[in-house]
């Protein structure tokens, strides 16, 4: 006999499956028939072994052996595991971690008034709540002076997102009031807490370790890691090594144009580590090109100050996100400056030139001055 | 302590009931002298019913710790594992899909006929094999000679690796039209050429059979080697899949290209503009649009989930192309994968399905779908440099050629087991074969080991005189399959062998 399918394994053999297989062990021509009457030796015995290995074996509460086997199979599979075996199965088989949630830390100012107290704040004792209903404790002990105040920080009971401030303890002390609560910063980083990952999550994480294999990339890994490198980094530009064959020249560039130089370490180095040792991959910085609009523009006074506002964000927004080493279009600015409400636009220019800037390879335009400062503004 | 195989080997009732008997009788108990359960002895019944009831326990012990390892995991356990934790369906059969040349037979008049999809049967009075029409189409008087028939394709009538007859077999019409007649062709001498898939060419080449070839290649490359019109634009060409290549050229409407006339040859005619460096395939015509396949072996499912690990890289692995390749078309069965040597960033892909060389259909669907897939360096071109080219990641995809393995000799069979034993031999070498990696990998030989297992296996006592006499083709000893091709067996054991009644 051998399990063939996983649903014989979720469900343990029925009292009934059990009394079978042990009357066909009885049945034998020595065993009279009337040892089965009701209140007959074997009879009897039979049933009560049914019931024995049915305790053992079948469905029991507590569980009997064949239910916890049962309960070890589902949690054996990231969607019908749960609680601690989902976690555990998660990380072994996944390497998906859960996140086990953080508790949330505040430090609370409280105020007794002249006519009570004074009172002893209790660490790990006193509790206090906020209007989201989460519980916290003192961390440490102080006392509340009659008339007086103390500041004290409370740690939440469970962990979780804080939604609140703290409003009040827990039961309330009489003439005591908060009178101020705030998130606690350690290191910088506030103590909100965090809600650990519940079993859908985790649940998720796992049906997601796979990508579909059929997914169309949509973009080129190279960029999609220069990209992930956590830099300032927005643009990039692939380039053939036109020194080292087969190699790769990676130019990358942020919004506002060439990035910190502390940003092409940190790429090169994420770069390194995924690439096939076979390639060479050379990262490096985009240099600027100033690119100065000019011309005249001519607006309504009165909206004179919108306008400017508009077309030199619009001027930026496009400045910032031309790809390395492409053109900048005279044309653009051209639009920028009209859609944002001029009525003309005469001689336009970009670096001086009534045409478009061509940029090398590695070069990124960066706006000088702004369209409000370079181009010549008049009113009607 | 319990071991690993402790809980992989479901203990019998036996084994049980002995434990159980050597406790009591360790406790003092007489248990030589109780009476059997056969004649009602109830120390023993009890003992034999507390031992039977433990078969609820073993195997479910051994299905919960095999069920989830990759390796020892089958049938359905196998099935929830490949997709509960890698995401994959294990592969079901598919069915063979062939091309159909109807026209009319010698001295029959000109008719009209409108086929409709299932209105056809058409059968290989050969092999049995039965096919229905899934195509529509219109037969007209003009359908009169196989060089003008009207094409259409016909689907097997049950799904399998077995309907792979080859052309110009499938000849009766199951389903008669009178004065039409039918066999089966590929539809042109090459299937259509197109431009990888990321090329940019708006021209085209077509490719045909050169008339004196003894050969025709199974594959033909063409890569544009300067951009222009037909006339300017000059190429290289390889018939072997890229792994080597020849100078073409200037492209012409007609070209005739040749490594080795007249043993392989083509004609190619190019029409339009190119862009140098773009690659066109070519694939040799197949009366089989599509090879059907067997379900999805264990083996093969087990590999594919395997793979998912090393596919999670970005980078192109021999595993991740292995996935791709399976999952670009259900007649992928065996993979094969090498650099370039001629092209930064190439991959040589070389595919076989379940019964040897892999479609047309199938190698242009796999050609893409990995193209498609492919995310490095994309769009980076040629640098100025002489002599360097684009790193951009490229694939091409060849089937693998047929190697024909002939095996031979003389074996004693006992004269009451002859037939099975034929019959189980060639089963058993047949899928000896088919699990055989393609030329070039690990392990790509035809061992006469092997060969003399099989036999011993399916009843054969001896093999006459001497093992030397057992051969494969020709020779008394392994035979290595050449790099790219896929070991075949053109004719059954039973034709090969020399089966002596013992």
């Amino acid at each position: 006999m051998s399990i063939q399918e996983i649903s014989a394994l979720l469900t343990p053999p029925s009292t009934e499956a059990i009394a079978e297989l042990l009357l066909a062990y009885l049945s034998v021509a020595a065993n009279p028939v009337t040892d089965f009457e009701s209140g007959g030796v074997q009879k009897t015995m039979w049933q009560i072994e049914t019931q024995i290995f049915t305790d053992l074996l079948g469905p029991g509460t507590p569980p009997a052996v064949a239910s916890m086997l049962a309960q070890l199979a589902a949690n054996g599979y990231p969607d019908s595991a749960s609680g601690d075996s989902l976690v555990t199965l998660a990380d072994g088989w996944f390497d998906v971690e859960a996140n086990p949630g953080a508790f949330a830390i505040q430090t609370v100012t409280l105020a007794c008034d002249a006519a009570h107290g004074p009172y002893d704040i209790l660490g790990n004792l006193t509790e206090a709540t906020g209007s989201d209903g989460k519980v916290y404790v003192a961390a440490a002990g102080g006392t509340l002076g009659s008339g007086g105040s103390l500041t004290v920080d409370f740690d939440a009971r469970a962990v979780g997102l804080a939604k609140s401030l703290i409003t009040g303890l827990s039961p309330g002390l009489p003439g005591v009031t908060v009178t101020a609560a705030a998130i606690k910063v350690i290191g910088g980083v506030p103590q909100f807490g965090a809600d650990a990952d519940n079993d859908a999550t985790v649940q998720a994480a796992c049906a997601a370790r796979f990508p579909d294999p059929a997914a169309i990339p949509a973009e080129d890994r190279v960029i999609a890691w220069a990209l992930a490198a956590g830099t300032t980094t927005t643009r990039t530009r692939l380039d053939p090594d036109p020194t080292l064959a087969g190699g790769v020249l990676l130019t990358i560039a942020n919004a506002t144009g060439p990035v910190p130089s502390g940003d092409v370490t940190t790429v090169a180095a994420y770069v390194l580590a995924r690439q096939p040792i076979t390639d060479n991959i050379t990262v490096g910085n985009a240099t600027a090109a100033n690119v100065t609009p000019g011309g005249t523009v001519t607006v309504p006074l009165a909206q004179l100050a919108a306008i400017q506002a508009a077309a030199d964000a619009a001027w930026v927004a496009y400045l910032s996100v031309s790809q390395i080493g492409a053109e900048v279009y005279l044309l653009e600015l051209i639009k920028v400056v009209m859609d944002a409400g001029a009525l003309n636009f005469t001689a336009p220019t970009l670096n001086g030139s009534g045409s478009d800037v061509v940029l090398s390879a590695s070069q990124v335009p960066v706006p000088v001055g702004t369209l409000i400062s370079e181009l010549t503004w008049e009113v009607v | 302590m319990l071991t690993f195989q402790d809980l992989v080997t479901a203990e019998a009732p036996s084994t049980i009931r002995a434990r159980i008997v050597a406790a009591l009788a360790a406790d003092g108990f007489p248990v030589d002298s109780w009476a059997p359960s056969s004649v009602g002895g109830v120390e023993n019944l009890r003992i034999d019913m507390s031992a039977g009831i433990g078969i609820y326990m073993p195997p479910r012990i051994v299905s919960l710790v095999t069920g989830r390892i990759l390796p020892l995991a089958t049938g359905e356990f196998l099935r929830t594992l490949g997709k509960k934790f890698y995401g994959l369906d294990q592969g079901g059969a598919t069915s063979t899909i062939q091309n159909m040349a109807f026209f009319l037979k010698p001295g029959a008049s000109g008719v009209n006929y409108t086929f409709s999809p299932g209105q056809i049967k058409v059968r290989s009075d050969a092999t049995g094999n039965r096919y229905t029409l899934v195509d529509a189409g219109n037969f007209t008087p003009a359908n009169a000679t196989l060089e003008t028939a009207l094409m259409l394709r016909v689907q097997a009538d049950a799904p399998g690796k077995s309907f792979s007859d080859p052309a110009g077999t499938i000849l009766t019409m199951v389903t008669a039209k009178a004065g039409v007649q039918c066999t089966n062709v590929p539809p042109s001498d090459y299937q259509p050429s197109r431009a990888s898939l990321r090329g940019t060419s708006s021209g085209t080449v077509v490719a045909t059979r050169f008339p004196a070839a003894v050969a025709a290649p199974t594959s033909i490359r063409i890569r544009i080697l300067s951009t222009g019109p037909v006339g300017v634009a000059s190429f290289e060409f390889s018939f072997d899949g890229g792994l080597t290549w020849s100078f073409g050229g200037p492209s012409a409407p007609s070209v005739n290209v040749d490594t080795d006339v007249p043993q392989r040859a083509a004609v190619l005619a190019f029409s339009g503009s190119f862009v140098a460096g773009d690659v066109f395939s070519a694939f040799l015509g197949n009366c089989i649009q599509q090879q059907g396949a067997d379900a999805e072996s264990e083996a093969a499912f087990r590999r594919r989930c395997s793979n998912r690990w090393p596919a999670l890289s970005a980078i192109p692995t021999a595993g991740s192309i292995d996935l791709l390749a399976h999952l670009a078309s259900p007649e992928v069965d065996r993979v094969s994968t090498d650099a370039d040597p001629n092209t930064s960033g190439g991959i040589l892909v070389t595919i076989a399905s379940s019964v040897g060389p892999a479609t047309p259909g199938a190698q242009e669907a796999v050609q893409d779908y990995i193209a498609q897939r492919l995310a490095g360096y994309q769009g980076v071109p040629e640098p100025a440099t002489a002599g360097f080219t684009s790193p951009a990641e490229t694939v091409l995809v060849t089937s693998a050629a047929e190697f024909t393995v002939t095996a031979a000799g003389p074996v004693r069979v006992p004269k009451a087991q002859m037939a099975a034993a034929k019959l189980a031999a060639n089963d058993a070498w047949i899928a000896y074969l088919a699990d055989l990696p393609l030329g070039g990998q690990s392990g790509s030989a035809v061992e006469l080991a092997e060969l003399a297992d099989i036999l011993a296996d399916a009843g054969a006592v001896d093999v006459p005189s001497a093992l030397a006499n057992l051969t494969i083709n020709g020779v008394s000893g392994d035979a290595t399959i050449p790099r790219g091709e896929v070991a075949v067996a053109p004719l059954p054991l039973q034709d090969t062998i020399t089966w002596v009644p013992a």
